[in-house]
C-alpha cells in the first residue's frame, strides 16, 4: 500500500475561518445510518430538504461546533484526541464551506446580506437550467401535502401495519391466482391494449394509479416520522403525472424503513392490481371489464417493467441502492468507470477508487454499462415511437436528449480530457491514448471497408412439383406410400377399388359380345344392318377402353421420382373418393429454388448492381451457407406474398394488410434463385429463409449514413 | 474624515468572475475588438493633435498656464462627465508643463499613452521611451480628480526617484505628489498616501491595504460603520489607519506584477512560538533523513514533488510513540515528511535560496533577486532551515493574505505600463478586463536579433558562448550576459576568471552593487553577468564611442519559460535608437525543455530545435497561465464559500 499523497495538513486560507466561531443551525438534524458495517452520519436540514454524509473523523469535528469555541480550539482538540485520523485544515474548510452554501451554518457575523440572495438567485438559475436539460422528467411542485397527511395520520397506521399486511398477501395471492388460471384471456387481450381507443383509457387509469403510487410512498415516509412537502406534476416524457417529494426518507436510520419507503408505492400498486383482477375475473362484460383489465395491466406489469426497473433512477433505483448499502449508486458507478479508465487507459499512479472492495466494484461496473445502454435505447425508441405520430415534438425531444445525453457529456468527457486536474499527472497518455482510440474507431467506421450487403426474406419452393389429382372415382383400398416419402416414378401412390367399374366393365364386355353375335347374324340375315352395328362395336369398344383406363388408374402411380406429400391420406382408408380430388403434391426434389421479396429500398440496389456474391440460408441452418447458381429477377412490383409465412401474421417480417394474409401493405419485387443442387441442408417445400446480396465493399459510415437517409425517407418523407 | 472619504475607504470593484468555457469566447472576441489595432492609429492621431496644439500655450505666462491648469483641476473634480475635448485640451496645458518643469516637450506616442493610460489601458512602450512621464501626465489628469492615484513602480528606488523627479510637474499642475517605500513609518506612509498621487510598489500598497483592513476589523463594511457610528457611538475609523482607499492605479512593469507575480500571495503574519510544531518538523526531518531516493520516493520532476513507493507509516508511528504531541500524528507526519524530502529534494542552495546571517532567504528563480520578507509557508521553510542546520523559525501565524491578482482587481480605475505585454494581452483582458494597446517607439529600433543557437547540451553551449563572449569582447563591445539562476552566473563569471576576462556579476547574492554596476554595463569592453531581471528599470547608457562598435550586446544564456522575459532582456540593448545586438542560447540540457517537453518526442524534437524551444516556451506559459488561472478560480470560491467569516475584503 501507498501512503495517501495528496492529504494535506495546512491550509492557506484558514486564518479565515481560525477565529470564528459557528455552529449548525438548531434545525439540522444528524442520523446514525449503517452502510455495509461502516457508521456514517447523515445531516438533514428539514427547511430546505437537505442531505450530508459523512464519516465518523468528520462528524467528530461537526459534533463539536458550538458558539463557545473558535473553529481552531476544536481542531486543536482533535489533533490532541485522534492525532492520526483528525480531519486536515482543508478538508475542514470544504465541510464547513458546503455546510455554509447549504444554509446549515449558524454564524455571528451577519456577513453580507446580498450575498444571500446573490446564492439565492445562482441557485434558481441552476435549477432552472437542469429542469430544462432534463425536460423528460420536468417537475413542477404545487402543493405542500403534509397538513393533509397528518389529518390522515390515523388512516397512515392502520393502512401500514401488520393485519394490513396479511390482508395484502392474501389479496395480491388471489390475485396471482387468478392471474395464472387466466394467463391465456390476460395475454391474448394484451394485444388490444395500445389501440388507439383505449390510450385515453390507459392514461386516465395511470394518473389514478400513480396518485395512489405517491400516496404509498408518503404514507411510508409518514408512518415513520419524516416529512413530505412537495406534491406536483411530473412530466415524464411529457405526460403529466403526479409526484411526491419523499427524499426525507434518507435520513432513515434503519435500512428496512428505507427500504419500505422505496417499495410504498410498488406495494400499493401490486395491492389495486390484485383488486382489478379480481373484479376483472367476475365481471360479464361493460364498461368494468376494459377498464379493470387497464388498472392491472397497469399497475402490475408496467410498474414492475419501470418502477421497479432499477437501471431507471425510479424507486427500483432507490431500492437498489438500499439494499446493497451503496448510496448514490448511480454517481458512484460513474466515478468507477472513471477510475477504471484513470487505472487502465490512462495509468495514473495513484487513482482514487470509489468501491472499497471487488464485488462493489463489479456491481458499479455492471450497473453504470447497463444502465446507460438502458437509458440510450429506451429514449431513442421512445423518440422514434414519437416520430410517427408527431414528427416535430420528437424532433424536440431528440435535440434535447441528444444535448444531455450526447453533447454535454461528450463537452464534460473533453473537459475532462484537456484541462481537468485530476489527469494533470498523465495529460499526455489521457490525450493521446484518447485520440489513438477515436483514431482506430474512426478508421474502423470510414477507411476499412466492410461488406456491403442486403438481405431479403423468402422461400424454398422446388422447381417442379405436381398436385395429384385423382382420376377415378372409387373407394380407397390400399395406402402402400405413406406421406413424406420417396417414391420413385410409376410407383402407386394408393389403391382405390370400385366395384361398379367392374360392373360397368362387365357390361360392357357382354354388350360387345352381344354385338358381335348381332354381326355375325346380320351377316347371315341381314347385310345391310352389317355397318351400324360395326359402328356400335366401335363406339362400345371406346367406351370399354375408357373403362380399363380407368380400372388401371385405380392404382395411382407417380409420374416422376420426388416426394410424395400427402398430409390426410391416411384419412382416406376406405373412403369414397370423386374423381378430380386433390389427393397430395409430389415434389421433385432435384433442383430448387428461393423465391425472395426484395423491398422498395434495396430494390434500387438489386437492379443496379452487379453482385459479388448471392448466398442463401436457411431458418435454422443459420452457419451454413447456400451459393446462388443463377438469379432471376422479375421486375413487377407485386403486393401478394408467395407464402403467408413472409408476412406478419405469418411470422414473417412483411408487413401485410390488417385484412389478408399475404397483401403486403408496400409493393415489392420477387427473386428467384436458383440453389446448387447439393446441400447439407435439407431442402423442403416452403421452408423459409433469407436470401444475402454482397455488392461489395463500403465502409460503415457510408452504409450506416445510407440507411439512415433511407429511414429519413421511409418514415418522415424527408 | 467626511462621510463621502469615509465611503471611498472601503469601496473596492466588484470584478465580474473570470469567464469560463464557452463564456470566455465572447468576452475574449469583446478583448480583441478594443485592443484593435485601428484604435492604436486613432489615439497617435489625437496625440498629434494635442501635440501641434502646443503653441497655443506657448505664449501663456507661467502663472496664466498654472491658473489654467488650476481651472481644469476644479473642472474635473466637480464635473461628473469628463469629455475628450476636456482631456485634449488639457493635456495640450500639462505638456507646456512639462516643457517648463522638465525641459522638454513630449513626444507623440508620450502623449497617445497618456491617453491610453487615461482610459484603462495597458499600454506596451519599449524601455526607454520615457514612460516615468507618460505615468506622470496621466497621474496628473487622475489626481485632479482628488481621488488615490497610485503609481506602481518596480522597486522602492524607483518609487523615490520618480516622485521626486516629477515633483515640480506635479506642483505646477497644482497637485501633490508622495512616495511610500519600505522602510517608511506608518505616519510617514498616511502623509503620502494622503497626497493626491503617491509612487509606491505593488507590495507596499498591498501591504497597506491589509494592514489597514486588519485594523478595520469588522468595520470593513461602510453601513455598519455608519451604525456602529450612531448607534452605539464607536469611533468611525480606527485614527491609524494610513489609505484613503483605492480608485486609480497606474502599473509599471505590468506584466511583472500581473502576471509573473501575480499569484504570489502577500501574507500578513505574525510569528507565533509553537514549540510542539517545531519538535513536529523535527521529528520529519529526522524521518525523512531515513528516507532514500528510488527506495522509498521517487522525484516528480515536473511537478517538483516526491511520490512515495513505499509504506511510511511504521516510521512514523516508531517516531510517534518516542515524541508524542499533537502534531506526531500520522495525519501532519505525512505531510511533514513528505515536506522534508521535498526540501532535500528539490530546494538547493544558491538557487531557490541563499543563507545570509544564518538565515534562508529565498530567492526568485525568475528574477535571480533575494526575497528577504518571504518565507515558504506550511513547515517548507522550517525544513530547509532543518536541513542546512540553522535555527527553527517560528511559525508565521497569518493575520491577512491577498495575491497580487485579486487585490488589483479592486481597482475601479487601472490602467498599466510594460516593455513586453503582448505575449499576455490575453490574460490582461480575461482576468483584469483590460486592453492591451501597443504603442511605437519614437526612434527606429536598430537592434540586431542574433537567431537562436541550439545545442544538444550544456558544455557545447557553454563553450559557445565563451566563445562568442571572446569574439565581441575582442571588438571592444560592452557584453552583457543574462543567466536564469544565480549559481549559473557564478559559474560562468567563474569561468571567465580562468580565461583572465574581467567580469562584474550581479544576482542575488551581491545585489548591493546592483545599480552601480549597471551603470557602467554599457562601457567599452565591459563584461557583466546578470541574472535575467537584475537592475530592472535603470538605463545602461552608452558613449558615442561605443556606439560607432556597434553598441552593447546581449547574450541569454538559456530561453526562459516565457518569451516574454527573453524579450525584456534582449531590450537592455539598443534603448532609443542606439544600435545593439542580442543572441540567445539554448541546449536540450536546459530545464526549460526537459521540464515541459515529453521524453518520448525528443528524438523528432531534436531535429527541429528552434521549433522545439518555441512548444516548450508554448507549454510552459500554457502551465503558468493554467496555475494562476487555477488560483484565481480557488480564491473565488473561497470568496464565496466562506462568506460566514465576517472578517473579509468586502
Amino acid at each position: 500500500m501507498v501512503v495517501d499523497q495528496s492529504r494535506k495538513i495546512f491550509h492557506e486560507s484558514w486564518y479565515r475561518i481560525a477565529k470564528e466561531k459557528v455552529a449548525l443551525r438548531s434545525t439540522v438534524r444528524i442520523h446514525r445510518q449503517l452502510y455495509r458495517g461502516v457508521l456514517w452520519y447523515v445531516l438533514y436540514e428539514p427547511f430546505t430538504n437537505q442531505h450530508f454524509r459523512f464519516r465518523e473523523n468528520t462528524y467528530r469535528f461537526i459534533s463539536r461546533l458550538s458558539p463557545n469555541k473558535t473553529i481552531e480550539e476544536i481542531w486543536i482538540e482533535l489533533l490532541k484526541e485522534f492525532p492520526d485520523d483528525a480531519p486536515g485544515q482543508g478538508e475542514i474548510i470544504e465541510l464547513l464551506s458546503s455546510l455554509y452554501q447549504s444554509n446549515m451554518l449558524h454564524y455571528s457575523g451577519t456577513g453580507d446580506g446580498s450575498r444571500l440572495f446573490e446564492r439565492n438567485s445562482k441557485k434558481k438559475k441552476k435549477k432552472i437550467r437542469s429542469t430544462l436539460l432534463n425536460i423528460f422528467f420536468l417537475r413542477i411542485p404545487l402543493v405542500d401535502p403534509d397538513p393533509l397527511l397528518k389529518r390522515l395520520m390515523p388512516l397512515i397506521r392502520i393502512v401500514i401495519s401488520k393485519p394490513i399486511l396479511l390482508l395484502w398477501l392474501l389479496t395480491v395471492g388471489f390475485g396471482i391466482k387468478i392471474g395464472i388460471e387466466n394467463f391465456d384471456i390476460l395475454r391474448d387481450e394484451a394485444q388490444g391494449f395500445l389501440a388507439p381507443t383505449n390510450l385515453v383509457w390507459i392514461y386516465v387509469c395511470t394518473v389514478f394509479i400513480k396518485i395512489i403510487h405517491e400516496f404509498g410512498h408518503s404514507f411510508a415516509v409518514r408512518r415513520f416520522g419524516g416529512e413530505v412537502h412537495t406534491l406536483g406534476v411530473m412530466f415524464m416524457l411529457l405526460a403529466p403525472l403526479p409526484y411526491m417529494d419523499a427524499t426525507a426518507a434518507w435520513s432513515f436510520r434503519e435500512k428496512r424503513k428505507r427500504v419500505l419507503v422505496g417499495f410504498g408505492g410498488i406495494l400499493f400498486e401490486l395491492f389495486i392490481a390484485a383488486l382489478a383482477l379480481i373484479v376483472w375475473s367476475n365481471v360479464g362484460g361493460g364498461m368494468i371489464k376494459p377498464i379493470a383489465y387497464n388498472v392491472f395491466f397497469i399497475a402490475s406489469i408496467s410498474t414492475l417493467l419501470f418502477n421497479a426497473n432499477p437501471l431507471m433512477r425510479f424507486d427500483g433505483y432507490y431500492i437498489l441502492s438500499d439494499i446493497l448499502d451503496t448510496p448514490n449508486l448511480q454517481q458512484h458507478s460513474k466515478m468507477h468507470l472513471k477510475y477504471l479508465l484513470e487505472k487502465y487507459a490512462f495509468r495514473k499512479t495513484n487513482p482514487k477508487p470509489v468501491a472499497t472492495t471487488l464485488s462493489e466494484g463489479f456491481l458499479y461496473a455492471f450497473y453504470g454499462v447497463a444502465s446507460s445502454i438502458y437509458r440510450i435505447i429506451l429514449f431513442t425508441g421512445i423518440v422514434i415511437a414519437i416520430s410517427k405520430h408527431f414528427l416535430i415534438l420528437s424532433v424536440i425531444m431528440g435535440l434535447s436528449l441528444l444535448l444531455t445525453m450526447i453533447v454535454i457529456p461528450f463537452c464534460h468527457f473533453l473537459r475532462y480530457i484537456f484541462v481537468s486536474p485530476d489527469l494533470l499527472r498523465v495529460r499526455t497518455r489521457a490525450v493521446s491514448s484518447t485520440f489513438i482510440f477515436s483514431g482506430i474507431l474512426g478508421v474502423i467506421l470510414f477507411l476499412i471497408p466492410a461488406p456491403d450487403t442486403f438481405t431479403a426474406p423468402g422461400i424454398l419452393e422446388a422447381l417442379k412439383y405436381e398436385t395429384i389429382i385423382n382420376k377415378t372415382t372409387g373407394q380407397m383400398k390400399a395406402i402402400p406410400i405413406q406421406t413424406e416419402t420417396y417414391v420413385q416414378s410409376g410407383e402407386s401412390l394408393f389403391i382405390l377399388e370400385n366395384p361398379l367399374l367392374e360392373h360397368e366393365i362387365e357390361e360392357k364386355r357382354a354388350a360387345l359380345k352381344e354385338n358381335n353375335l348381332q354381326y355375325r347374324k346380320a351377316l347371315h340375315i341381314s347385310p345391310e344392318n352389317m355397318h351400324p352395328i360395326s359402328k356400335r362395336t366401335e363406339v362400345l369398344k371406346q367406351e370399354s377402353d375408357k373403362l380399363l383406363a380407368d380400372k388401371s388408374n385405380l392404382s395411382l402411380k407417380s409420374p416422376f421420382s420426388g416426394i410424395w406429400i400427402s398430409k390426410d391420406i391416411s384419412n382416406f382408408d376406405g373412403k369414397w373418393i370423386q374423381k378430380g380430388d386433390s389427393m397430395g403434391i409430389l415434389i421433385d426434389t432435384s433442383a430448387f429454388q428461393f423465391t425472395a421479396v426484395v423491398s422498395q429500398e434495396e430494390v434500387s440496389r438489386l437492379f443496379a448492381s452487379s453482385f459479388r456474391k448471392i448466398s442463401v440460408r436457411m431458418s435454422g441452418n443459420a452457419f451454413t451457407e447456400i451459393p446462388v447458381q443463377s438469379l432471376r429477377i422479375i421486375p413487377i412490383a407485386r403486393s401478394d406474398l408467395p407464402s403467408e409465412a413472409l408476412g406478419w401474421y405469418g411470422g414473417g417480417e412483411i408487413e401485410v394488410q390488417s385484412n389478408s394474409n399475404i397483401q403486403t401493405t408496400e409493393p415489392f419485387y420477387l427473386v428467384h434463385a436458383l440453389l446448387e443442387k447439393k446441400s447439407p441442408v435439407l431442402y423442403l417445400q416452403g421452408r423459409s429463409g433469407k436470401i444475402r446480396f454482397m455488392l461489395g465493399y463500403q465502409s460503415l459510415a457510408r452504409q450506416g449514413f445510407r440507411k439512415w437517409r433511407q429511414a429519413m425517407q421511409k418514415y418522415y418523407r424527408i | 474624515m467626511n462621510i463621502s472619504e469615509n465611503f471611498q475607504l472601503t469601496k473596492i470593484k466588484k470584478a465580474p468572475p473570470v469567464p469560463t468555457g464557452i463564456n470566455a469566447f465572447p468576452c475574449l472576441i469583446t478583448g480583441k475588438f478594443k485592443s484593435r489595432s485601428r484604435l492604436r492609429k486613432d489615439f497617435l492621431k489625437e496625440a498629434e493633435g494635442i501635440h501641434n496644439h502646443q503653441t497655443s500655450s506657448q505664449n501663456l505666462s507661467d502663472t496664466q498656464l498654472q491658473s489654467k491648469l488650476l481651472n481644469w483641476r476644479g473642472l474635473f473634480k466637480s464635473q461628473k462627465k469628463i469629455t475628450p475635448e476636456m482631456i485634449r485640451e488639457s493635456l495640450s496645458h500639462i505638456q507646456e508643463a512639462v516643457f517648463r518643469k522638465l525641459g522638454f516637450y513630449p513626444f507623440t506616442e508620450q502623449i497617445a499613452g497618456a491617453l491610453g493610460l487615461y482610459r484603462g489601458y495597458i499600454i506596451e512602450m519599449a524601455t526607454g521611451e520615457g514612460k516615468t512621464v507618460t505615468a506622470a501626465m496621466a497621474a496628473v489628469l487622475r489626481g485632479w480628480s482628488g481621488l488615490p492615484c497610485h503609481v506602481i513602480t518596480a522597486n522602492d528606488y524607483l518609487a523615490a526617484r520618480d516622485a521626486s523627479i516629477m515633483e515640480p510637474l506635479f506642483r505646477f499642475c497644482g497637485i501633490s505628489a508622495g512616495s511610500v517605500t519600505s522602510e517608511m513609518k506608518p505616519d510617514e506612509r498616511k502623509e503620502n498616501y494622503l497626497k493626491n498621487v503617491t509612487y509606491t510598489t505593488a507590495k507596499e500598497v498591498l501591504a497597506d491595504f491589509l494592514r489597514d483592513r486588519i485594523l478595520l476589523g469588522k468595520k470593513q463594511n461602510f453601513q455598519k460603520r455608519l451604525i456602529s457610528y450612531w448607534c452605539e457611538n464607536e469611533e468611525m475609523v480606527p485614527p491609524n489607519i494610513v489609505q484613503r482607499g483605492l480608485h486609480t492605479a497606474i502599473v509599471d512593469e505590468a506584466d511583472n506584477v500581473l502576471i509573473d507575480e501575480a499569484v504570489t500571495p502577500l501574507i500578513i503574519s505574525k510569528e507565533e512560538p509553537n514549540k510542539a510544531f517545531e519538535e513536529a518538523c523535527f521529528c520529519a526531518s529526522q524521518i525523512a533523513g531515513n528516507l532514500h531516493l528510488n527506495e522509498h520516493y521517487k522525484r516528480d520532476e515536473k511537478f517538483r514533488t516526491v511520490v512515495f513507493i513505499k509504506d511510511i507509516e511504521t516510521e512514523i508511528k516508531k517516531y510517534a510513540a518516542e515524541h508524542p504531541s499533537p502534531f506526531s500524528g500520522l495525519l501532519f507526519q505525512k505531510d511533514l515528511v513528505r515536506k522534508a524530502v521535498v526540501a532535500k529534494e528539490f530546494f538547493l542552495r544558491d538557487h531557490q535560496y541563499v543563507i545570509e546571517d544564518e538565515k534562508i532567504v529565498i530567492v526568485d528563480e525568475s528574477t535571480g533577486r533575494k526575497m528577504p520578507m518571504r518565507s515558504w509557508s506550511d513547515g517548507l521553510h522550517q525544513m530547509v532551515e532543518l536541513k542546512e542546520g540553522l535555527e527553527m523559525t517560528p511559525v508565521k501565524e497569518t493575520q491577512a493574505r491577498l495575491s497580487f491578482q485579486r487585490f488589483f482587481r479592486f481597482y475601479p480605475c487601472f490602467s498599466g505600463m510594460t516593455g513586453t505585454g503582448k505575449e499576455a494581452a490575453r490574460e490582461f483582458w480575461l482576468i483584469y478586463a483590460v486592453p492591451m494597446m501597443l504603442i511605437p517607439s519614437h526612434k527606429k529600433n536598430r537592434r540586431i536579433l542574433h537567431p537562436l543557437r541550439v545545442f544538444p547540451d550544456k558544455r557545447s553551449k557553454m563553450n559557445a558562448i565563451l566563445k562568442e563572449i571572446e569574439k565581441i569582447h575582442g571588438e571592444g563591445r560592452p557584453i552583457l550576459i543574462g543567466t536564469r539562476t544565480v549559481a549559473e552566473s557564478e559559474m560562468l563569471a567563474s569561468l571567465l576568471q580562468e580565461k583572465n576576462f574581467i567580469c562584474k556579476v550581479i544576482n542575488a547574492v551581491r545585489s548591493e552593487e546592483e545599480a552601480g554596476i549597471i551603470a557602467e554595463a554599457g562601457k567599452k569592453a565591459a563584461i557583466t553577468v546578470a541574472t535575467n531581471m537584475a537592475g530592472r528599470g535603470t538605463d545602461i547608457k552608452i558613449s558615442p564611442e561605443v556606439s560607432r562598435l556597434g553598441g552593447l550586446h546581449v547574450i541569454a544564456t538559456e530561453c526562459h519559460r516565457s518569451s516574454r522575459i527573453d524579450r525584456q532582456l534582449f531590450g537592455r540593448s539598443a534603448r532609443q535608437g542606439d544600435p545593439g545586438s542580442a543572441a540567445a542560447f539554448a541546449s536540450f540540457e536546459d530545464e526549460l525543455l526537459t521540464q515541459n517537453l515529453p521524453r518520448r518526442l525528443w528524438p523528432v524534437l531534436k531535429a527541429y530545435p528552434k521549433a522545439a524551444i518555441k512548444i516548450a516556451q508554448r507549454m510552459a506559459e500554457r502551465k503558468d497561465y493554467q496555475s494562476r488561472f487555477s488560483v484565481q478560480k480557488t480564491d473565488t470560491w473561497l470568496d464565496e464559500s466562506l462568506r460566514f467569516a465576517s472578517e473579509d475584503i468586502q
